[in-house]
């Protein structure tokens, strides 16, 4: 049976259903990445009704991935809209990398050395959602303390008594789509309806409660969905991209405005006084009881406020010349015979390897039989300070629905190159003071322009993040802490775009974490409503 | 580089000082009768230059300024 009482199978495709019908449902949820189906899957058995809208399929296509193009000024962020996000069934999960990791408690507190900063929660008002969210995502225990993670079999760095600390990191790239698809389809109360774009979002004249939702394909079926509340789980710039279109920025003066990313940056190289052993190296990833973790460092709570630093983190990885054309082909040989890729194009790489079967050799003996690191890149992982003049925008262009095309402006705090710059200068110290090697710094990081060039060479634009932040002031938030539209009664955001500050770590577990709270907020609303 | 922009301490005999600087009398005694021992001198200053922030940065490298005398000082006997 279906949300709405018809009898139907509980996934269906829009244009399936007879046109301009009219569904109804205690909740409506938009979109289906990690926070759109995170949500439902907690509000399956619910006693709601729930219907959720995806705009694609359960595969990729390219007409309904043209609906994500935008622009981007400067390339930066430097992934492409339409190339960052997915837009099928699950979401960006479709392509993720996993890596994981909570927010420090210091993200959520206010810093006075950063302006806009602190979120209307705290990091312990979140503990139980992220023990719920490590589950959802299938990461390992819901434990970060370096210590849980030693191995005697691995040299980590004693960074004890300099000013840099090691942390952890998870990463399962769990495909939530692929993951949560049956336990969707078979739950009673929840309906899943593909090829449905929104298209509108009604109110009523008070212009403080949604009363209805428009979802119509590319085709130009459509349908209607009167639902109790609504939640918006569009990605970080497609939350504030709809918003805008429909007209929700006029009350809203902070809408597509604080728009984050994680500029990562190469920032150095690291010479180690002792090499070491590739295989006792914990700083890349390594399964410990079937979790895939690693280690890398950021600054203590003390030394931020300090030297007035955000919570950056670095990485260092081994340095490795380009792969050879023989080496890459190679590679992908072997993955199909693992089973990990397609045999497509098979032939090409058989090609390839005996072109280059020098390339391919040498590199692959290198990698094997050099058993010692002595060269580290290090790269820095931003965590960007709120600004209200980064922003996402609508562009003049539109797509094939009619809505206008999101445009991001990115800009950053005059700062922010010389704090990445002194990160790295206590990083080089404290490796200095630990005894592990001396580090060469980037020239010219606090060079404006350069400092956009190294923003745009090592990713981190799939996290979109900020555009419709939490605060109690509506002149710096476009939600409340239980992710209500401010102004409206019963429309909600899930997702990056609620958040208030980046970190430094991948936004995926408090996406999650976020969402399962949202689920639990709606559930009580709803008790306490009957 | 350093030497270049400090010529004040082209003399080994300041550099020497300049690198024993803040060691006891005792220290130096030992440091200068045994190369372990200078050894570990030089290591423990080098590492306290760091937590200090005693640093230079010399062509993007960030160096213990102990280190860095150290090396001029060598080439200024090797020249």
């Amino acid at each position: 049976m279906g949300a709405d009482g018809i009898g139907r199978c509980m996934i269906d495709y829009l244009e399936s259903l007879p046109n301009h019908t009219k569904l109804s449902s205690d909740i409506c949820i938009v979109g289906t990445g990690p926070a759109g189906i995170s949500l439902a899957k907690e509000l399956i058995d619910s006693g709601l009704s729930v219907i959720v809208l995806e705009s694609g399929d359960f595969d990729y296509d390219g007409k309904t991935q043209k609906l994500y193009s935008g622009q981007v000024l400067e390339n930066l962020p430097p992934e492409p809209l339409d190339v960052s996000r997915l837009r099928f069934f699950g979401g960006t999960s479709n392509h993720w990398g996993g890596s994981c990791g909570p927010f420090d408690p210091i993200d959520f507190n206010p810093r006075a050395w950063i302006t806009d900063s602190g979120w209307p929660l705290t990091r312990d008002d979140l503990h139980g959602y992220y023990e719920r969210a490590h589950s959802l995502i299938g990461l390992g225990p819901y434990d970060y303390r370096v210590s849980s993670w030693i191995n005697e079999d691995w040299d980590l760095i004693d960074m004890s008594g300099t000013d840099v600390k090691n942390i952890v990191r998870q990463t399962n790239p769990q495909r939530f789509g692929q993951e949560y698809q049956t336990d969707l389809e078979n739950a009673d109360n929840i309906q899943v309806i593909l090829h449905a774009n929104l298209t509108s979002i009604q109110t009523n004249e008070a212009l403080n409660h949604v009363t209805a939702v428009e979802a119509t394909t590319l085709g130009g079926e459509s349908i209607t969905v009167e639902a109790r509340k609504i939640v918006l789980a569009c990605s970080g710039v497609g939350n504030a991209r709809l918003l805008l279109a429909f007209g929700f920025g006029k009350k809203l003066p902070a809408l597509g405005r604080y728009f984050s990313f994680h500029p990562r940056m190469r920032t150095g190289e690291l010479l180690l006084s002792n090499p070491i052993d590739r295989s006792r190296f914990p700083y890349r990833w390594h399964y410990v009881n079937g979790t895939r973790m690693k280690f890398q460092f950021s600054l203590p709570n003390q030394i931020q406020e300090r030297e007035k630093l955000p919570n950056h983190a670095a990485i260092i990885s081994e340095m490795m010349l380009p792969n050879t054309m023989g080496y890459n082909a190679g590679k992908r040989l072997y993955n199909r015979l693992r089973g990990k890729i397609r045999w497509d194009g098979v032939t090409d790489d058989l090609y390839d390897v005996l072109m280059d079967i020098d390339g391919a050799y040498s590199q692959w003996s290198r990698r094997h039989n050099e058993h010692k690191i002595s060269q580290l890149a290090v790269a820095t992982y931003m965590d960007q300070p709120p600004n209200p003049d980064s922003r996402v925008l609508l562009a003049q262009e539109k797509d094939a629905l009619g809505i206008p095309q999101a445009k991001i402006d990115w800009a950053h705090f005059e700062y922010e190159p010389a704090a990445v710059q002194r990160f790295n200068e206590i990083l080089a110290s404290s490796f200095g003071a630990a005894g592990v090697g001396r580090m060469k710094i980037v020239d010219d990081i606090e060079d404006s322009q350069h400092f956009k060039v190294l923003a745009r060479e090592l990713g981190g634009g799939s996290h979109q993040i900020g555009t419709t932040r939490m605060s109690q002031d509506v002149s710096r938030g476009v939600v409340d802490e239980n992710c209500l539209v401010h102004g409206l009664d019963n429309l909600f955001c899930a997702g990056s775009s609620v958040f208030c500050t980046t970190s430094w770590v991948n936004p995926t577990t408090t996406i999650v974490a976020l969402a399962v709270r949202l689920a639990d907020h709606l559930r009580a609303q709803s008790r306490q409503a009957s | 580089m350093y030497l270049l922009d400090h010529p004040e301490y082209r003399s080994s005999y300041q550099l020497v000082e300049l690198i024993l600087h803040g060691c006891s009398k005792r220290q130096r005694q030992l440091a200068t009768s045994d190369p372990r021992c200078m050894r570990k001198l030089l290591s423990e200053k080098i590492q306290q230059d760091f937590r200090r922030q005693n640093v230079l940065n010399l062509d993007g490298w960030r160096l213990a300024r102990t280190e860095v005398q150290q090396w001029a000082l060598m080439a200024l006997v090797d020249a």
